[in-house]
């Protein structure tokens, strides 16, 4: 009875060390893969049309009456190199960036989940954006903005890893269409 | 011989019970220095629900890190909204930050609608410093199911106990 316990203690303690080694190791290498040996895709991004509107965003909950972006866009990008050993899924996402006082502002307008190498050649043309954008004013006052490609690689285990493409779309908010 | 032998039973008592609080007090201290280290309350977190789905499942454990000021758009944070008890992991999909004050708004990848629901009556976005515990930057699938066992059903944390004190007096050496 007494060796039995220790017996199992001793292969529980086993197991369990193998595999925090094995997880780790897995890690660290699809982690240094991406970091070196993995060239960050090129990407093409093209707003096709900006609309600003007053009223109540469509998108999301919140009801406020405020001035909201309607966006069509296209992209390209090849994100298959991404994909190592340990990837489970991309969380790819378009995010606008645009200056402000006193907050300076990012906002995702398009996101996707990624969970193959199969499904990871992104050709989207006249896309609509997911969600539109708003701001803490409440107002755009024909600020610029950026568009750019980010993706975050979620692991089967450890580590998860963030990046993004180089390339940056430039677009201006118009004046809203129904201003009051 | 009797006195004498009842004596060095409650020597072995003693020692294996003080053995017992050194496990616990070991797991106390581990924890509490993870939280100095990472600047969170609770540094690893189990999720509980299905909204950041296919990534984290019931039952993943996730590690945080709260030592940088800002967070980022795309950032994987757990947050907590006064009067509610239960800790969300969700991502930033807005980011509103001026030098004093960061602004955020969170929604899980698997969630149609942003987390506004979530939030406090008349709550438009999370405070950084007040609501946010910290950003997940490593995962480990299935392990923190067992917490879920335990906090879920009494008796399974009950057999744990009784489960951990009766190791502790099979190990004699």
């Amino acid at each position: 009875m007494f060796s039995t316990f220790q017996r199992i203690q001793q292969y529980w303690g086993f197991v369990t060390t193998v595999t925090v080694f094995l997880a780790a190791a897995i890690s660290i290498s699809s982690v240094i893969q991406e970091h070196y040996f993995v060239d960050i895709p090129r990407v093409s991004i093209n707003v096709q049309s900006i609309d600003v509107r007053y009223g109540k965003p469509h998108i999301g909950y919140n009801y406020k009456r405020q001035e909201y972006s309607l966006m069509k866009f296209d992209l390209e990008a090849d994100l298959t190199p991404l994909f190592t050993w340990n990837t489970k899924q991309l969380f790819v996402y378009l995010a606008a960036t645009y200056p402000g006082k006193p907050y300076a502002n990012k906002v995702v307008v398009w996101d996707a989940i990624i969970r193959s190498k199969e499904d990871a050649v992104l050709s989207l043309s006249d896309m609509t954006a997911d969600y539109s954008i708003y701001d803490v004013t409440g107002k755009f006052n024909g600020r610029n903005a950026t568009l750019s490609l980010e993706w975050n690689a979620q692991p089967y285990v450890g580590l998860l890893t963030w990046n993004k493409g180089s390339e940056r779309e430039r677009f201006e908010f118009p004046q809203p269409a129904t201003a009051r | 011989m009797l006195p004498q032998l009842s004596g060095v039973n409650i020597r072995q008592t003693l020692t294996q019970a003080l053995s017992f609080c050194l496990v616990l007090t070991t797991t106390f201290m581990f924890w509490k220095g993870l939280s100095v280290v990472t600047n969170s309350p609770s540094p690893i977190v189990v999720v509980l629900s299905g909204s950041m789905e296919p990534a984290f499942q019931r039952g993943d454990i996730l590690f945080l890190w709260n030592r940088d000021v800002r967070v980022k758009v795309g950032d994987i944070v757990v947050y907590n909204v006064k009067g509610r008890d239960i800790p969300i992991v969700h991502r930033v999909v807005r980011n509103h930050a001026s030098s004093k004050k960061q602004l955020l708004l969170t929604k899980g990848d698997n969630n149609a609608m942003d987390d506004l629901d979530l939030y406090a009556h008349r709550q438009y976005y999370l405070d950084r410093e007040q609501e946010v515990i910290g950003s997940v930057k490593a995962y480990v699938p299935w392990v923190g199911y067992v917490t879920i066992l335990l906090s879920e059903n009494v008796w399974a944390k009950y057999a744990l106990l009784a489960l951990m004190g009766f190791f502790q007096m099979m190990q004699r050496e």
